[in-house]
């Protein structure tokens, strides 16, 4: 990628990251920053984040239509979820054991906030319009959680760009993986815009990362 | 005997003692030949049934012709049974002999408006049946996750699910 995309697509991600640490902490109550480690391009067929098939995950998954399509996963191991929720619930530290609706619920708001922070500012900065709908959750394996979405977009691309993020609570250790994924049509909206050729497919990798207790 | 992991978009024959395994499957269907006779098995991990999409982004027809027809693009149901059929029968085994097994295809979030799995489902129920090949057990569908190891020793194929 030429360095002046890179930059330009730095600059967004850290500004995306800037505004979900901001409403991650409004909901929360915690003080929560958001940091991009890393970008990278892979395949989506095999290089998803390092997480076992058989991890148990709890998966937002939220599609986006508009001038680009595709869609956006939000991914917790499962003891990570379960911290996220003593917090979002505002329960004891470590007491959380199992989902409850209202746990979900607050995980599906999860998803809304972070993805939707990214997709806002692609979408301010790129001049695109992206529309985020209503969030789905899953709790399962983490190859059965996203292979119906690799499946969804692996007839149309096979490259993906990674972004790795993370995000420093006050109190907790939490980590997680927001996958954003636009096929190939539907990237072209968004390489003109970045004017960045070659790519197919953007994914956008999230690594949240806290210090303290958690994990 | 090896522990051989198919990952999506694989096949796999294998023989005597080797166990083939396909983890954390939602709307994949895994695919499993299995000749009782010669104690000969394979696996397919697909992710759709048909390549017809592929063509829609092929621009040029040597792309096209690359694509689809110089190298079997196994991620699909139709060329992934066709692939599996081809080399299984490679090492003698009759097709009349050859018993299949569908997992997978669970429908993993409600807001996914094209249903992926039961399409593979679907699919492969049509195109085995077009290639004659019997289906003698299926545990498809639903919304939960799945984890596949099938020993070709026995023919055993063992599905496991977290809940």
């Amino acid at each position: 990628m030429p360095k002046t995309k890179e930059q330009k697509l730095t600059k967004m991600t850290d500004e995306a990251a800037k505004n979900a640490s901001q409403a991650l902490t409004k909901l929360s109550g915690e003080k929560v920053t958001v940091e991009v480690s890393k970008t990278g391009i892979t395949k989506i067929q095999r290089k998803f984040p390092d997480i076992e098939p058989e991890t148990i995950v709890a998966g937002i998954y939220l599609p986006i239509t508009g001038d680009v399509k595709g869609a956006s996963l939000l991914i917790f191991p499962e003891k990570i979820a379960y911290t996220l929720c003593d917090m979002l619930v505002r329960r004891k530290a470590g007491t959380t054991r199992k989902l409850t609706e209202l746990d979900k619920s607050a995980l599906k708001e999860v998803g809304n906030i972070i993805c939707g922070s990214f997709l806002t500012v692609f979408s301010n900065t790129l001049k695109v319009k992206i529309v985020e709908h209503v969030p789905s959750f899953s709790f399962d394996m983490f190859g059965a959680v996203v292979d119906v979405i690799i499946a969804g977009f692996a007839q149309k691309a096979e490259d993906a760009l990674v972004i790795e993020v993370k995000f420093v609570f006050e109190h907790a250790n939490i980590k997680g993986y927001v996958v954003l994924i636009f096929g190939l049509e539907e990237m072209k909206v968004i390489m003109k815009a970045l004017e960045m050729g070659g790519l197919n497919t953007l994914t956008l990798y999230c690594e949240s990362k806290t210090s303290g207790a958690g994990e | 005997m090896a522990d051989i992991e198919i990952h999506m978009g694989d096949i796999a024959v294998a023989k005597d003692e080797d166990i083939l395994i396909a983890s954390g499957i939602g709307s994949c269907l895994v695919i499993t030949f299995y000749d009782p006779k010669q104690k000969i098995g394979a696996l397919a991990h697909t992710m759709l049934p048909a390549r017809r999409l592929s063509f829609e982004v092929c621009n040029s027809k040597d792309e096209r012709r690359k694509t689809n027809y110089e190298s079997p693009d196994t991620r699909y149901a139709d060329t992934a049974i066709d692939e599996m059929l081809k080399r299984i029968e490679a090492q003698g085994v009759k097709r009349e002999n050859i018993e299949a097994k569908l997992i997978g295809g669970a429908n993993m979030f409600s807001a996914f408006t094209s249903d992926i799995g039961e399409n593979n489902i679907s699919y492969a129920r049509e195109k085995l049946k077009k290639v004659g090949i019997t289906i003698v057990d299926e545990c498809v569908g639903g919304s939960q996750g799945r984890s596949v190891e099938f020993s070709v020793a026995s023919g055993i194929v063992t599905v496991k699910t977290k809940f």
